[in-house]
């Protein structure tokens, strides 16, 4: 009886002492929500109090115009603007995926990563289209995306757009599950002089100029330079994995403005890469296996013009570029790609109400691969020609308040045929601060080279009585009748912009996907010829796999202050992906067990004092069960300093509350996965 | 005592910090909000002919061509503000082939025309040539092809630019101090 006298004491004077602090709390909470919604009726703040000239010198970020975009799209679309990558403190393309909700970021080592959306992630992953300023950038050799080579001077991107979900329509085959546009200032943009320069430990620098300037009045120019250094990390085990690398690259850009009659855009980048690993390749003598350091180089270069003309009711765009890849990776393969890209689209307005899209694309990719006994392709030289076209209506009714569009993209690409990939979309605005959206969507995966041409010798097993003693090399093979994979997309979303600073985004879908890759055993053989007598497995590339998904992402964006923010997402994911009922692979993971099932990302950002910027990020990642990778948060800060004149400091730690962890472990190349660690940075930037 | 001078002093604290947004010069706020009050100071710096208002407390009337929620937006701003002992008065105009004949948009003492509309650029000039009306426009080259201004971006901050002699036509007088700090721009040959 005592006990419980005290027990309650206890519990009683602990409540006393929380409750005085905590209605404090409450109370100026609610009178500075009050004063925030007093000013709700409007929606951005009052600063005409300030004076003209100084008005002509604020920087200014387009978050109406985020918020305008996102309120317009019938579709799941997240924008990563400037502020957010400068005051997280994202270096790098992938970094700055991380806040996006329902994609999927992994890294694997310290220069490959492994990016998704919505699901089937992988080194290779192949269902998420990603553009630079119009060029897509993923390579056909296994149509997935080499990120450690889409690199672009952080300071100079305008905005990244992530669209989850397909966007086949607008974009072509291949945006199965999401599209990442990433977008760089305009020449006009980033008319000064800036340098860069950062310096981490684990040896990391960074450092880089860019300069912009005109000519006349109406062409502008800016030209950059960038070289990074990234030293290597650990693998499991804690040995020196030599995974490190380093890139310098260059490019231009040149813009007349684009709000005139007729634009042009002229840009291109040079670069070149060297990078390392530890790789385990298999070998047919014990121990059967060897993991050993290997290396490998990146260089290219890419130049695209664009040209757009305006008049009353249409715009008209032609764009054109080049890109050109030369991958080595030692031992493995050789890689040389050459792509020409032809973009025509015409956008009318024909009435009030209904605006229609049209255009026409040809791409064509050659290119050449040096084989290794590892790696072969067959035929080791290719030239594909793909021809597209799609054409989408929009069509207003009931005053605006709803918009329908339908569209449909017409493909024809080397491997299989033609491809048809149709969508409908629905975008309902409720008042003015909510809109309703639903869709529908058709789209394909086409093959890559690697699923029809490769063959992989992936693994050896070693001798056993049921492979009579002699040791068992696994070849994955390609399959000249693999066909594409495809997938319906329902998806419905909700967007509410409450008053001036909060805002809610909730996006779900559920993915029927057919033909999904499979890997099936074929007939054993015996091997005389090639080196130790072995007996060959392969496995051929096959499409008998199906199933769906479903989720939900969140994106909530609240100005608790007017000068702290805070932003968060949540998402979701459930697969159920299975084996047709003819299939016989032993050998595919289940892919619910790559993906994590609840990813979450909060961050607050407050303006502190006059100059200060610091930000506080806490992210949650589910655990990947076939890959044994357990679950992980990562607490990441991130502080600007900008003292007068023109310079910027900023400081950054990532990691901050565990040492190191895994994030993935690759597939198909035995490639080792190495920690990703607690990281600690600084950056100093000086614009003239 | 102590407790309850903590808590007024918190309050007092949040209730500045809430203040300060118009105080203190923020950093990093939305183009719309820049803009918005360049609009409201472009009334202070232009005077219109006395013919122009029908009434002397008439308000100053604001046009807005292509974006709605901008209007709603610079509405909030400018209701509670008066230039020259006159309120304002926002409204939405659209574009259609009647606007050219509409009362609503020659009753406007200002047209803002959204980066939308920039198609209709043009037109626009030639329907509000010669009236006492201060045309703006969010994108570039309005004021080269004879309309009064626009906005510029620079580097991340708002710029505009004028043309005085556009003005002049169209029965303006803008006073000689914004002039220096705008830029100023002429009307482009081979447009009249």
């Amino acid at each position: 009886m005592n006990s419980q006298n005290t027990h309650r004491q206890f519990l009683e004077s602990a409540l006393a002492r929380l409750v005085r602090p905590v209605a404090r709390v409450l109370f100026v909470t609610m009178i500075v929500t009050r004063m925030a919604s007093a000013q709700s009726a409007q929606l951005f703040p009052d600063v005409t109090a300030i004076s003209i000239e100084d008005l002509m010198n604020l920087k200014v970020t387009s978050v109406s115009k985020r918020a305008q975009k996102l309120a317009d799209a019938p579709a799941a679309i997240f924008v990563i603007t400037q502020e957010d990558i400068r005051r997280t403190g994202a270096r790098s393309i992938p970094e700055a995926l991380r806040m996006a909700p329902g994609i999927e970021v992994a890294r694997i080592d310290e220069n490959k990563w492994a990016i998704g959306s919505r699901g089937f992630n992988g080194r290779f992953a192949n269902k998420l289209l990603v553009l630079i300023d119009g060029r897509t950038v993923y390579t056909p050799l296994f149509s997935g995306v080499y990120w450690n080579v889409q690199d672009v001077l952080v300071e100079d991107v305008e905005r990244i757009e992530v669209i989850r979900g397909p966007g086949a329509t607008l974009w072509g085959a291949n945006a199965v599950n999401g599209v990442i546009n990433i977008i760089t200032k305009s020449a006009e943009a980033s008319q000064s002089l800036l340098l860069t320069a950062e310096a981490g430990n684990e040896e990391r620098v960074l450092g880089g100029v860019r300069y912009g300037n005109k000519y006349g009045d109406k062409v502008f120019y800016r030209g950059y330079s960038k070289y990074s250094k990234w030293a290597s990390s650990t693998d499991a085990m804690g040995n020196d994995a030599f995974d490190g690398w380093d890139m310098f690259r260059g490019g231009f850009r040149i813009d007349t403005p684009t709000n005139s009659k007729n634009s042009y855009t002229i840009q291109g980048d040079i670069y070149k890469s060297a990078y390392g690993e530890t790789l385990t390749a298999p070998m047919l003598d014990p121990p059967y296996t060897s993991t050993f350091r290997n290396g490998g180089d990146f260089s290219g270069g890419n130049i695209l013009g664009r040209w757009s003309h305006t008049s009353t009711k249409s715009t008209t765009t032609l764009q054109m570029y080049f890109d050109r890849t030369k991958t080595a990776a030692d031992s493995l393969l050789e890689d040389h790609q050459n792509i020409y890209d032809l973009d025509f689209q015409h956008d009318i307005r024909l009435t009030e109400g209904q605006e229609m899209i049209w255009g026409l694309g040809y791409r064509s990719t050659q290119d050449r691969i040096f084989s290794t006994p590892a790696v072969t392709l067959s035929p080791d030289n290719r030239s594909l020609s793909l021809y597209s076209g799609f054409v989408q209506d929009e069509f207003k009714l009931f005053a605006n308040q709803l918009r329908i569009t339908l569209g449909s993209k017409f493909e024809h690409n080397g491997f299989t045929g033609f491809e048809v990939e149709p969508n409908a979309r629905a975008l309902w605005t409720l008042d003015h601060r909510q809109s309703l959206w639903g869709a529908i969507s058709r789209a394909v995966r086409t093959p890559a080279r690697t699923e029809e041409d490769m063959h992989l010798n992936a693994d050896v097993i070693p001798p056993s009585p049921q492979s009579l003693g002699l040791p068992v090399l696994v070849s994955v093979l390609g399959n000249d009748n693999f066909k594409s994979e495809g997938m319906v997309a329902y998806e419905l979303g909700y967007r509410l912009q409450a008053n001036s600073s909060f805002s809610i985004d909730v996006a779900t879908f559920f993915n029927s996907y057919s033909n999904l890759l499979s890997a099936e055993p074929g007939a054993p053989s015996l091997d005389v010829a090639n080196g130790p007598v072995h007996l060959v497995a392969p496995v051929l590339a096959a499409n008998k796999m199906s199933g769906g998904t479903h989720g939900v992402e969140v994106f909530a964006d609240w100005k608790f202050m007017p000068k702290w923010r805070v932003s968060g997402s949540y998402s979701y994911l459930s697969m159920n992906i299975t084996k047709d009922a003819d299939s016989l692979d032993q050998s595919s993971p289940n892919p619910a067990g790559v993906s994590p099932q609840h990813q979450f990302y909060v961050r607050t950002s407050i303006d502190l004092l006059k100059n200060l910027e610091p930000d506080v990020t806490v992210r949650f990642v589910d655990d990947l069960s076939a890959l044994a990778i357990p679950s992980y948060y990562s607490l990441d800060a991130h502080i600007g300093w900008k003292p007068a004149g023109p310079m910027e400091l900023s400081f950054g730690a990532k990691n901050l509350t565990n040492q190191q962890h895994l994030e993935f472990k690759p597939d198909f190349i035995n490639t080792s996965p190495t920690m990703v660690k607690r990281t600690y940075y600084g950056t100093i930037t000086v614009r003239f | 005592m102590r407790r309850a001078a903590l808590l007024f002093a918190i309050i007092i604290a949040s209730l500045t910090l809430g203040r300060d947004v118009c105080a203190q010069k923020p950093d990093n706020i939305s183009e719309d909000a820049v803009k918005a009050a360049f609009i409201h100071k472009f009334a202070i710096f232009v005077e219109w002919p006395a013919s122009k208002f029908a009434t002397p407390d008439a308000p100053i009337s604001i046009g807005v061509l292509g974006d709605d929620s901008f209007a709603d937006g610079l509405a909030g701003i400018v209701d509670s503000k008066i230039v020259k002992t006159r309120k304002f008065k926002v409204s939405k105009l659209k574009w259609s082939k009647d606007l050219k004949d509409s009362r609503e948009l020659k009753d406007c003492h200002m047209v803002y025309i959204a980066a939308s509309e920039s198609a209709h650029g043009d037109e626009l000039i030639q329907i509000l040539k010669g009236m006492p009306i201060l045309t703006i426009a969010d994108f570039y080259g309005f004021a080269r092809h004879g309309g009064i201004i626009n906005f510029v971006q620079e580097d991340n901050s708002v710029r505009f630019e004028v043309n005085p002699e556009a003005a002049k036509q169209s029965d303006l007088t803008i006073s000689s101090q914004f002039l220096q700090i705008a830029k100023i721009v002429h009307t482009e040959q081979g447009r009249r």
